[in-house]
């Protein structure tokens, strides 16, 4: 049947003036969510969906339309639809390009490599980890709330284009994360681990869970919750910072990852994500960072939450350099960007969240690659300043370019070596002049891959899951402090 | 098998699911039609159309074990195994203290609320139409113009059952429109923005939302204003963005959790005697909602009175833990608003009864504030935000609108907002923003923060 409902739609999609057409079938869209809230359950959810979205593109219009009705009325019905709204867009538009791709799958497959499927391990056991790690949070009176969250997803999806491409694919991603909320004196500070917003999530199996080891950390994550009620507020002024690879993954994720994405440079996201400080003729010459900065666009790194087979429109994953010691040297892809910007060939970073909605160009894994100092190396470079880890608030302009970033916790730089802790650190900037600061990276050993779940663009809104790279950062003269 | 669009759809297939439940259980069924005429580069760009349904089953066994599972797959074996997982996952939990129950309440069936006939109806040519008259409009009144932006407009069936007697349906239609307008011979461009939500689309006219963002677009290049301390007029847009991110600290679960600037506050004077604000499921003007997703039909609540707040939204659960009563503001129970709890999603201005041109003049010296971009709590306890302003920042002197401005980052606190209101305009206007959606005014406010700016 799923095979049949595949060819109806491509089938209804097809017709005079369509030039290209494929579709995306969804038979099990899980989801599971697992969260202990001081002792009780604040929510167990389990999601299984399906549905099938259909994309059409004429000469000088795109449509799409999707259904959760896989029956073949229904699926007929949607394929109308599309076809009918891409001959709509036709009446405002001109022609659209579309880029050939030479790697096309014929029956791929592509499978997530995982030793236990989180979806065959009991509940029960899910439920009691999270409880034990919860209770150990409570260090003391001031913690109000403590949370233990696990969550599982697991994607099969089928998809075929009316150039003959087609594959299976079945990803499966899981997160963790423990965190408290330190209520006292006026002040609420909220500390997690590995990171805030649920943890840390990777593609693979429920051994990335147990390797988390939330019991092991949840204690002293309670314990600092309760230090950053007293500590100091973060001071204010211009000086060196070192952050944390996991503050720094989402730098490279609001200022790298967002402004490289070429739809946007176009103007095609203008009405609600917004543009781009980068200008696509910018490519090869825009000093986009100090020499220390290189990125990566990978969609390849094993476990990485933006790791794929091929994209939603067929071409495989790859590994594309973004940022080459400093320079702007490519931008995040589609067959049509590819193709309006005169690139050879797409950069495969077109995913749509689920059947319902229309692919966009998404992050994979951006990635900063790691330099060479130590942790203690960076920190006694830094001489006196401040160090940031776990991020807390996150705001940036619609052109990616003033941002200010929050974190969970501060530590004072003083003499080279990390001291006491500050509360509500905050540090802002200007996205080329900070990048350009760059003035030292941590080595593999501070580098961790993390995977953020939530990255929101496009109208309708879509939340997609992407992965970053990032050792620590040494930035000189940033902009501390402010608001709290 | 999907239900008709009729006061009873849906409610038959939940008669099925429960009737499987053994022991308590509460159900919904969604079943929605969207389309969205999406804009970019002054042209339609890849419109979409969406048809859903899926039902959320939570489970509660031994009086206290909840579990929640949702499908799309409504076949008989669909449902089967709907009610397996929940019961599964309810069985597997930890008891919840205090659980009341579902809640009985066997009045009517069917709730009503005003609904887009149009709508129900799929009308959309006449929307098409009006949107490339828009468009074309944009292109002959701006030189050099980039519009971007999208016209909405769907359906929403939402059926409500438990084993507990409460069996009611309702339907909800959605229109919404947002226009950007970019003029793009300026270096850097400019920009101005419109935006409107509505039950009806007759109430979202897009030639008008058009002339509204062409009128705002600076036709000259901004000038850069230094980060400091200004009064500022709030547009209604921005007023929407802070109120959207208020609503979540205004629930049951925010107090519970300490982080609610609610704790401890009720009746005293926190925001200015010039704001008044209810939670309205039923404005007019707004998107009217029935009832809530535990069924319970909601009512119109003040929450700020002449500036002194009430306590926090509650479903029943929340009610039956921290003591008090339901204010029939439930969110779905399934993740990812399981965890947020109950908020107040509807929150009305009282008007005031200062036109626009009134308050610039009265803004005398200050910064005019159409919209903000990425706002995120910077300190929730106190209710601290950042976000940028966007798409028609203007300098006032003397009264008067001296030219645009390059954008500003606000960082301050929502409370202080509506402590510092000085006058409340008397135009109001609902803005949908993701599950709330509130209808505002443009706010005169003494004094808010910019501590950086940007370069465009």
């Amino acid at each position: 049947m799923p095979e049949e409902l595949l060819e109806v739609a491509l089938d209804t999609a097809s017709g005079p003036g369509v030039r290209f057409a494929d579709v995306r079938l969804f038979t099990h869209h899980r989801f599971e969510y697992v969260s202990v809230r001081n002792g009780q359950p604040a929510a167990l959810t389990l999601k299984d969906e399906s549905g099938l979205g259909v994309r059409v593109l004429r000469e000088k219009g795109w449509g799409f339309a999707a259904t959760t009705t896989l029956t073949r009325p229904s699926v007929k019905e949607a394929a109308r639809w599309a076809r009918d709204l891409a001959k709509l867009a036709e009446r405002t538009g001109s022609s659209i390009p579309f880029a050939e791709e030479s790697e096309l799958p014929r029956n791929g497959s592509y499978e997530t490599p995982l030793r236990e499927d989180p979806f065959k391990v009991p509940l029960e056991e899910k439920v009691g980890m999270l409880m034990a790690a919860e209770k150990s949070l409570h260090t003391g009176p001031s913690i109000k709330t403590g949370e233990a969250v696990c969550t599982s997803w697991q994607e099969e999806k089928r998809y075929l284009s009316t150039e003959g491409a087609s594959y299976t694919s079945k990803m499966t991603h899981v997160g963790a994360g423990v965190s408290v909320t330190a209520v006292g004196g006026g002040e609420v500070q909220r500390r997690s681990y590995p990171t805030s917003f649920g943890g840390d999530f990777a593609q693979g199996g429920f051994e990335h869970v147990r390797d988390f080891d939330l019991m092991g950390h949840a204690e002293e994550c309670g314990k600092t919750g309760e230090a950053l009620l007293n500590a100091p507020s973060c001071p204010k002024g211009k000086m060196n910072l070192v952050l944390a690879s996991d503050q720094l993954a989402l730098q490279v994720h609001e200022s790298v990852g967002h402004a490289t994405e070429l739809d946007r440079i176009l103007a095609y996201e203008a009405g609600y994500a917004g543009t781009s400080f980068v200008k696509a003729e910018e490519r090869e010459r825009l000093r986009y960072g100090s020499p220390q900065m290189t990125v990566v666009a990978d969609a390849t790194v094993p476990n990485g939450l933006g790791t794929f087979g091929w994209d939603d429109e067929g071409v495989p994953a790859q590994k594309t350099t973004l940022v080459e010691e400093g320079i702007l040297v490519g931008f995040l892809s589609s067959r049509e960007t590819a193709a309006r910007r005169s690139l050879q060939r797409s950069g495969g970073t077109m995913r749509g969240d689920g059947p319902l909605r229309m692919p966009l160009i998404r992050m994979t894994n951006i990635n900063l690659v790691p330099g060479d100092r130590s942790k203690d190396e960076l920190v006694e470079e830094a001489g006196n300043g401040l160090y940031m880890e776990t991020n807390v608030s996150w705001s940036i302009d619609d052109k990616r370019l003033n941002f200010q970033f929050g974190c969970e916790v501060g530590r004072l730089i003083r003499n080279g070596e990390l001291t006491e802790l500050v509360r509500n650190p905050m540090y802002s900037g200007m996205t080329p002049a900070f990048w350009g600061s760059l003035k030292a990276k941590g080595d593999e050993k501070t580098y961790h891959h993390w995977g953020i779940p939530n990255c929101g663009k496009g109208q309708p809104s879509q939340v997609m899951h992407v992965g970053h790279g990032a050792p620590m950062g040494l930035f000189t003269d940033v902009k501390i402090g402010g608001a709290v | 098998m999907k239900a008709e669009w009729g006061p009873d759809g849906g409610l038959d297939i939940l008669g099925k699911v429960l009737s499987q439940v053994k022991g308590e259980a509460d159900a919904r069924y969604y079943q929605g039609r969207r389309t969205y005429l999406r804009f970019a580069n002054s042209r339609l760009y890849q419109p979409l159309h969406e048809e859903t349904v899926s039902i959320s089953l939570r489970v509660a066994v031994d009086r206290g074990r909840l579990g929640v599972a949702t499908t799309t797959d409504i076949s008989e074996g669909g449902l089967a195994e709907l009610v397996d997982r929940a019961t599964s996952m309810a069985k597997k939990a930890p008891k919840l203290e205090r659980f009341p129950g579902f809640p009985q309440d066997p009045r009517e069936r069917t709730a009503k609320a005003p609904a887009s006939k149009s709508i129900i109806d799929g009308e959309l040519e006449g929307k098409a139409k009006e949107l490339s008259e828009a468009l074309g409009l944009v292109q002959s009144e701006l030189k050099d113009a980039r519009t971007s932006g999208v016209y909405s407009q769907g359906l929403t069936l939402l059926a409500v059952a438990n084993t507990s007697s409460l069996s009611r349906s309702t339907i909800r239609t959605i229109a919404h429109s947002s226009f950007l307008t970019e003029k793009m011979d300026v270096d850097p461009t400019t920009s101005g923005w419109a935006e409107q939500t509505h039950w009806d689309p007759a109430k979202v006219n897009l030639v008008t939302l058009a002339k509204e963002a062409v009128a705002r677009t600076p036709r000259e290049k901004a000038s850069s204003l230094k980060p400091g301390t200004y009064r500022v007029l709030l547009g209604s847009p921005a007023v929407a963005d802070l109120i959207d991110m208020l609503s979540y600290c205004m629930g049951a679960v925010a107090v519970e959790e300490g982080w609610s600037f609610l704790e401890g506050m009720k009746g005293k004077q926190l925001a200015s005697k010039a704001v008044t604000i209810d939670d309205d499921p039923l404005d007019p003007i707004g998107l009217p909602e029935a009832i809530d997703f535990e069924g319970m039909p909601t009512r119109k609540r003040t929450v700020f009175d002449k500036g002194i707040p009430a306590g926090p939204a509650h479903d029943t659960l929340t009610a039956a833990r921290l003591g008090g009563k339901t204010t029939c503001s439930a969110l779905p129970p399934e993740a990812p608003y399981g965890s947020v709890g109950p908020i107040p999603r509807h929150l009305t201005f009282d008007r005031g009864d200062a036109n626009i041109d009134e308050m610039v003049k009265e803004l005398r010296r200050g910064v005019i504030v159409t919209r903000l971009h990425y706002v995120r709590f910077v300190h929730r306890k106190k209710t601290i935000i950042t976000g940028m302003t966007r798409d028609g920042t203007y300098w006032v002197e003397k009264g008067e609108i001296k030219g645009p401005v390059t954008n500003l980052r606000l960082t301050d606190g929502i409370l202080r907002v509506l402590a510092g209101t000085e006058i409340v305009g008397k135009d109001l206007r609902c803005h949908g923003r993701g599950v709330t959606a509130s209808v505002v005014p443009s706010l005169l406010v003494h004094g808010l923060t910019f501590p950086t700016a940007t370069t465009f």
